[in-house]
C-alpha cells in the first residue's frame, strides 16, 4: 500500500511537481539522477507549490542522502512550499528510516508495530539525534562513542581521536552556523569495522560565515593565508573554494583566540590518516571529499543547486590496518 | 606544583562531567600560563596525562603551540618536552601542534 503523509500544508493550486528516485540513493553515486531531478524544482520554486518525493522504488537510502532530503525539506519549508514523501508502509525502507531515527526527524509515522522484522540490523544504526541547541560537546562527543563501543570495538587511540573530532565539528557547527536544527547520526557497520557519522546543520553555511567581513577584518585572522584576491573569488565563486580555505590549518574566520581553526584540518589531515578516514564536506553548492589523510581532496566538485546549510559525514576505520577503503566505498 | 622538575597533571584541569576530555571547555588561558612559568624556572616542560582521555586539536593548539608568540621559544619547548604516563601518544599532538604554529609564524 502506498502511504503518503503531508508534512505541511501549501497552495495546491500553484502546480505539482513529483521528484521519483529508485534503487540506491546516496549523493555521488548517482549523483546525475539525484542532483538533475531537483535542479528543476529549485530553479522554478514558487511559493506554495506542493512537491512529492517518490521512495516508493528506493531500495536503500544512505544516511547523507537522508541528510540531504532533509536539507532540501529546510528550503522548501523555508519557501512556504508543501512537501509529501511517499514510501511503501513496511517496506525496507520505512523500517530503515524509523530504525535511524529519520521517521521522527522527517515527522512521518513510524514502521507499523505489528510488521516489526529485522530487516535492518539494528546494530547497524546507532542513533540518531535532532534538536534546536546543541550543549556540551565534550560530554555529548564520549557519550556517542561509549555507545559506539557497546556495538563496536576499537582500539583506545581510534577511540580518543574519534572524541576529540566530534567534539570539534560539534564545536564548529554551534560557534558558527547560526542553525535553528541540528541533526547528529552515529552508525556502525561491524562486519567491516568501520563507523560513520553525520552532521548536518541548516545554517548560514561555511562560504557566508568565511565572507560576511570585509577582506580587511578577516585579514586580521587569516593573515597570510588568504590574499584580497582569494578572498574575492571565495566570496563571489562556489562554497567548495570556501570550504577548502576553511579546512586548512590556522584559517578562521573569528579571531585565533576564540577559534585556532585547527580542529578540521586536524579531522581531515590526522585523523583521516589514522583511521584510513573519508571526510566530506557539503555546504551550500560545494563538495569536498578527502581521504587517507590527504589534504588534496579526491572530490571537490560545485553542486548544480545550493542546499541550506553543512553537513559533515566521517567514514572511519575502528581497527586501522586490517582493511583499505577502496575508492567504490567513496559511493556512499 | 610548578617547582623546578615537577611535571604538570593535566587531569586535575578536566572539566567535570567532561569524561577525560581536554577541550576548549578548560580554563586554557591557565593552564598555558602555568605550562609557561614552569618552562621559565626550570627550562623544561613536564607534562603528566594520566588519566587523559582526549585531547582536542583545538586545545592542543591553544594551549601548548600558544605558550609564546615567538618561533624560536617554541621551537626550545619542542626539544625540552618531556612526558608521563602517555600512552596513547599525546605527545606526537602536542609536538605537531607546536609545529605548525612555528610553521604559521615563520
Amino acid at each position: 500500500m502506498k502511504w503518503a503523509l503531508s508534512l505541511f500544508k501549501g497552495d495546491e493550486n500553484v502546480g505539482i511537481v513529483t521528484v521519483k528516485l529508485e534503487g540506491r540513493v546516496g549523493y555521488l553515486n548517482n549523483t546525475e539522477s539525484f542532483f538533475n531531478k531537483f535542479i528543476e524544482i529549485f530553479e522554478n520554486i514558487k511559493e506554495g507549490q506542493k512537491f512529492i518525493i517518490d521512495l516508493t522504488k528506493v531500495d536503500f537510502i544512505y544516511p547523507n542522502a537522508l541528510f540531504f532530503l532533509l536539507s532540501i525539506r529546510e528550503t522548501l519549508r523555508n519557501q512556504k512550499c508543501n512537501l509529501d514523501i511517499l514510501i511503501d508502509e513496511g517496506s525496507e525502507v520505512h523500517e530503515y528510516l524509523d530504525y535511524s531515527g529519520f521517521c521522527k526527524a522527517f515527522e512521518i509515522s513510524s514502521y507499523p508495530q505489528n510488521k516489526k522484522k529485522t530487516l535492518v540490523k539494528k546494530s547497524d544504526v546507532l542513533e540518531l539525534e535532532f534538536g534546536d541547541k546543541i550543549t556540551n560537546y565534550t560530554k555529548k562527543a564520549s557519550d556517542l562513542v561509549d555507545f559506539l563501543k557497546t556495538r563496536q570495538s576499537m582500539s583506545l587511540l581510534v577511540e580518543s581521536e574519534i572524541i576529540s573530532s566530534i567534539e570539534e565539528i560539534l564545536r564548529n557547527i554551534d560557534q558558527h552556523s547560526e542553525y535553528k536544527k541540528y541533526y547528529l547520526l552515529g552508525q556502525s557497520y561491524p562486519a567491516s569495522k568501520r563507523i560513520r557519522f553525520v552532521f548536518y546543520d541548516n545554517g548560514i553555511g561555511i562560504k557566508q560565515h568565511m565572507t560576511r567581513n570585509i577582506y580587511d577584518d578577516m585579514h586580521k585572522t587569516f593573515k597570510r593565508f588568504v590574499t584580497q584576491e582569494s578572498f574575492e573569488k571565495m566570496k563571489t565563486g562556489p562554497a567548495n573554494l570556501a570550504i577548502r580555505e576553511a579546512a586548512k590549518y590556522a584559517v578562521s574566520a573569528t579571531n585565533y583566540k576564540d577559534n585556532s581553526g585547527a580542529g578540521i584540518n586536524y579531522i581531515i589531515k590526522e585523523l583521516s590518516s589514522i583511521t584510513h578516514g573519508v571526510v566530506s564536506i557539503l555546504s551550500e553548492d560545494g563538495i569536498i571529499i578527502w581521504k587517507d589523510g590527504s589534504e588534496s581532496p579526491v572530490y571537490n566538485q560545485k553542486l548544480p543547486y545550493p542546499i541550506k546549510g553543512t553537513i559533515v559525514s566521517l567514514t572511519l576505520d575502528c581497527e586501522p590496518g586490517t582493511k583499505i577503503i577502496t575508492r567504490g566505498e567513496l559511493n556512499d | 606544583m610548578t617547582r623546578q622538575g615537577d611535571s604538570i597533571v593535566l587531569e586535575k584541569f578536566i572539566v567535570r562531567g567532561d569524561k577525560g576530555v581536554l577541550s576548549t571547555n578548560c580554563d586554557v588561558a591557565s593552564i598555558r600560563s602555568l605550562f609557561r612559568n614552569q618552562f621559565e624556572v626550570s627550562n623544561k616542560i613536564v607534562i603528566d596525562f594520566k588519566g587523559i582521555r582526549s585531547i582536542s586539536p583545538s586545545f592542543a593548539y591553544e594551549c601548548f603551540a600558544h605558550i609564546y608568540d615567538e618561533k624560536n621559544k617554541l621551537e626550545k619547548i619542542l626539544e625540552n618536552l618531556e612526558v608521563e604516563n602517555d600512552t596513547l601518544g599525546f605527545k606526537n599532538k602536542v609536538i605537531k601542534a607546536i609545529q605548525r604554529r612555528i610553521m604559521v609564524l615563520s
